[in-house]
């Protein structure tokens, strides 16, 4: 029974790998895609096409998600002793979740919408990498109006939070809590509840455009 | 009877105590951490504070109403989901309720011998055996625990429950301060409570609390602080579900601040005025 707990958590490790390579992968085909050598006569004919037809749609850091942690850094309790715990340590990344998408024009009227981002990583949570793909149908009207629809989802990217592990002396004991709810009322079984354990907010993006120009 | 301003303000808190049913409200006179541990949702729900005190239609009435009826209102308000059951002294026995944290109320001085009395013998056998926390003021006299009354009513005489209880498991002696005291703007002993003394026995059990008269409307006396640190131990009842009455107690006395106190001293303060945002928090956490 023990060896298969243990064989489940080496499987949740393995996920994480090729999610951060494929995503090191997205970037480096775009850094590579970005510099002269690329751009030299010599590459296929396919390669060159996808070069010529694929355009940067979004890149930039932070989320969603990580807006989410930061509110979170502010906090603080005073332990049953009064030393101050600050959550400020607990909430904080060297690196911000960065994401880059991209799409490439597969026909006049059809583009594939690619991307990934980075995830972030601090002492009590994790944002999971993301691998982001999509399609954008555009039908022209007239040379002045169009309609576009645009359909993307998100793999991955999800905010774990933590537990933390406090003791609470003759009272209560040591007890697995959510970090930043130890010191209230709440009971510390019932902290574990609020714990942050979301998808990104916009996993499934819907949208239709109408465009007019005058 | 009354002037203007007390007449106000038995209006003002004859109506809180009415829209209290209904309402939750962080009153002038709490500290404001017990306003900081309500807002998590947690409010002393599953625990039975039991309050002996003056109902009857003979009380000793106090702005118009019963010292009990004070008290309990008192105790309601810092603990707004606890079940707060009252009982008239001297009426005999009261049971403990199984599968739930039992606090009782005392905000009297008793000054004849126990032994004749079963409601008491019956608190100091739960303090005794830590089946309940016994929460009782420490009385008005200005003087330490265990010392004889020096005039009035009872002059000579000592308060017995009070000196039975030091000492004991899951017993607190609550004094009061002036006000509720800070860091910044620390309280000190109100001018009638009695203290600590130097009976280190006394001094284990003994916690300090604001009593704002002003703003309790004129209110003032140690039967007024007991109250509150009955809601407390229902609050840390509510969050340490499975915790003793021993243990408690013991949170509430061993987490109590000795810096928001003037020239804190053991044989005034006891262990210092309650704190129950320290009582609710880890002593460590990683």
């Amino acid at each position: 029974m023990q060896s298969l707990k243990r064989s489940k958590s080496v499987d949740r490790g393995a996920w994480r790998k090729p999610s951060l390579a494929f995503v090191n992968l997205v970037f480096g085909l775009f850094v590579c895609l970005s510099t002269p050598l690329a751009k030299a006569t010599e590459l296929p004919a396919a390669a060159k096409y996808f070069f010529t037809k694929t355009y940067l749609i979004d890149i930039g850091q932070g989320s969603q998600l990580s807006q989410v942690v930061r509110s979170s850094q502010t906090g603080g309790f005073e332990t049953a002793n009064g030393s101050w715990i600050s959550f400020k340590g607990w909430y904080s990344t060297n690196w911000t979740d960065s994401r880059l998408a991209m799409m490439t024009q597969l026909t006049p009227w059809l583009g594939l919408i690619w991307g990934a981002s980075t995830g972030e990583l601090g002492e009590k949570y994790t944002i999971d990498p993301s691998v982001k793909v999509g399609l954008v149908v555009r039908h022209d009207f007239a040379k002045n109006s169009s309609l576009s629809f645009k359909a993307t989802t998100i793999f991955g990217g999800s905010l774990r939070e933590k537990s933390c592990i406090a003791d609470y002396g003759e009272i209560g004991g040591q007890q697995k809590v959510n970090c930043r709810l130890a010191a209230t009322p709440l009971a510390p079984t019932d902290t574990l509840q609020y714990l942050y354990n979301m998808k990104p907010l916009n996993s499934y993006f819907l949208s239709l455009q109408y465009s007019l120009s005058f | 009877m009354f002037n203007i301003k007390q007449t106000l303000w038995i209006i003002a808190l004859s109506l809180s105590m009415a829209v209290f049913k209904t309402a939750i409200a962080q009153q002038a006179w709490m500290s404001p951490e017990v306003g900081t541990a309500w807002s998590q949702g947690y409010l002393g729900q599953g625990v039975r504070i039991n309050m002996i005190d003056d109902f009857g239609a003979t009380c000793d009435r106090a702005f118009g109403a019963c010292h009990g009826a004070w008290t309990t209102w008192q105790a309601q308000s810092v603990a707004p989901r606890a079940t707060v059951v009252t009982h008239e002294s001297v009426t005999g026995v009261v049971g403990l309720v199984a599968s739930t944290l039992n606090v009782f109320n005392l905000s009297y001085g008793f000054y004849s011998s126990l032994t004749s009395f079963p409601t008491e013998m019956a608190l100091l056998s739960y303090a005794q055996s830590g089946s309940a926390v016994i929460v009782k003021s420490a009385g008005n006299s200005s003087i330490p625990v265990g010392a004889a009354v020096p005039s009035g009513e009872y002059r000579g005489r000592v308060d017995n429950l009070a000196v039975s209880l030091a000492g004991q498991p899951s017993a607190i002696l609550v004094g009061a301060l002036a006000k509720n005291g800070t860091q910044t703007n620390p309280a000190s002993m109100a001018s009638y409570s009695n203290v600590a003394g130097t009976s280190p026995v006394v001094q284990r059990n003994f916690l300090v609390v604001g009593v704002d008269s002003n703003a309790l409307g004129g209110l003032a006396g140690t039967s007024f602080a007991a109250p509150i640190v009955s809601g407390y131990a229902a609050i840390v009842g509510s969050k340490f579900t499975t915790a003793s009455a021993t243990a408690v107690a013991n949170q509430l006395l061993n987490t109590a601040r000795t810096d928001t106190v003037t020239s804190y001293n053991a044989a005034i303060y006891g262990r210092g005025e309650a704190s129950l945002t320290r009582a609710l928090a880890p002593a460590s956490i990683r």
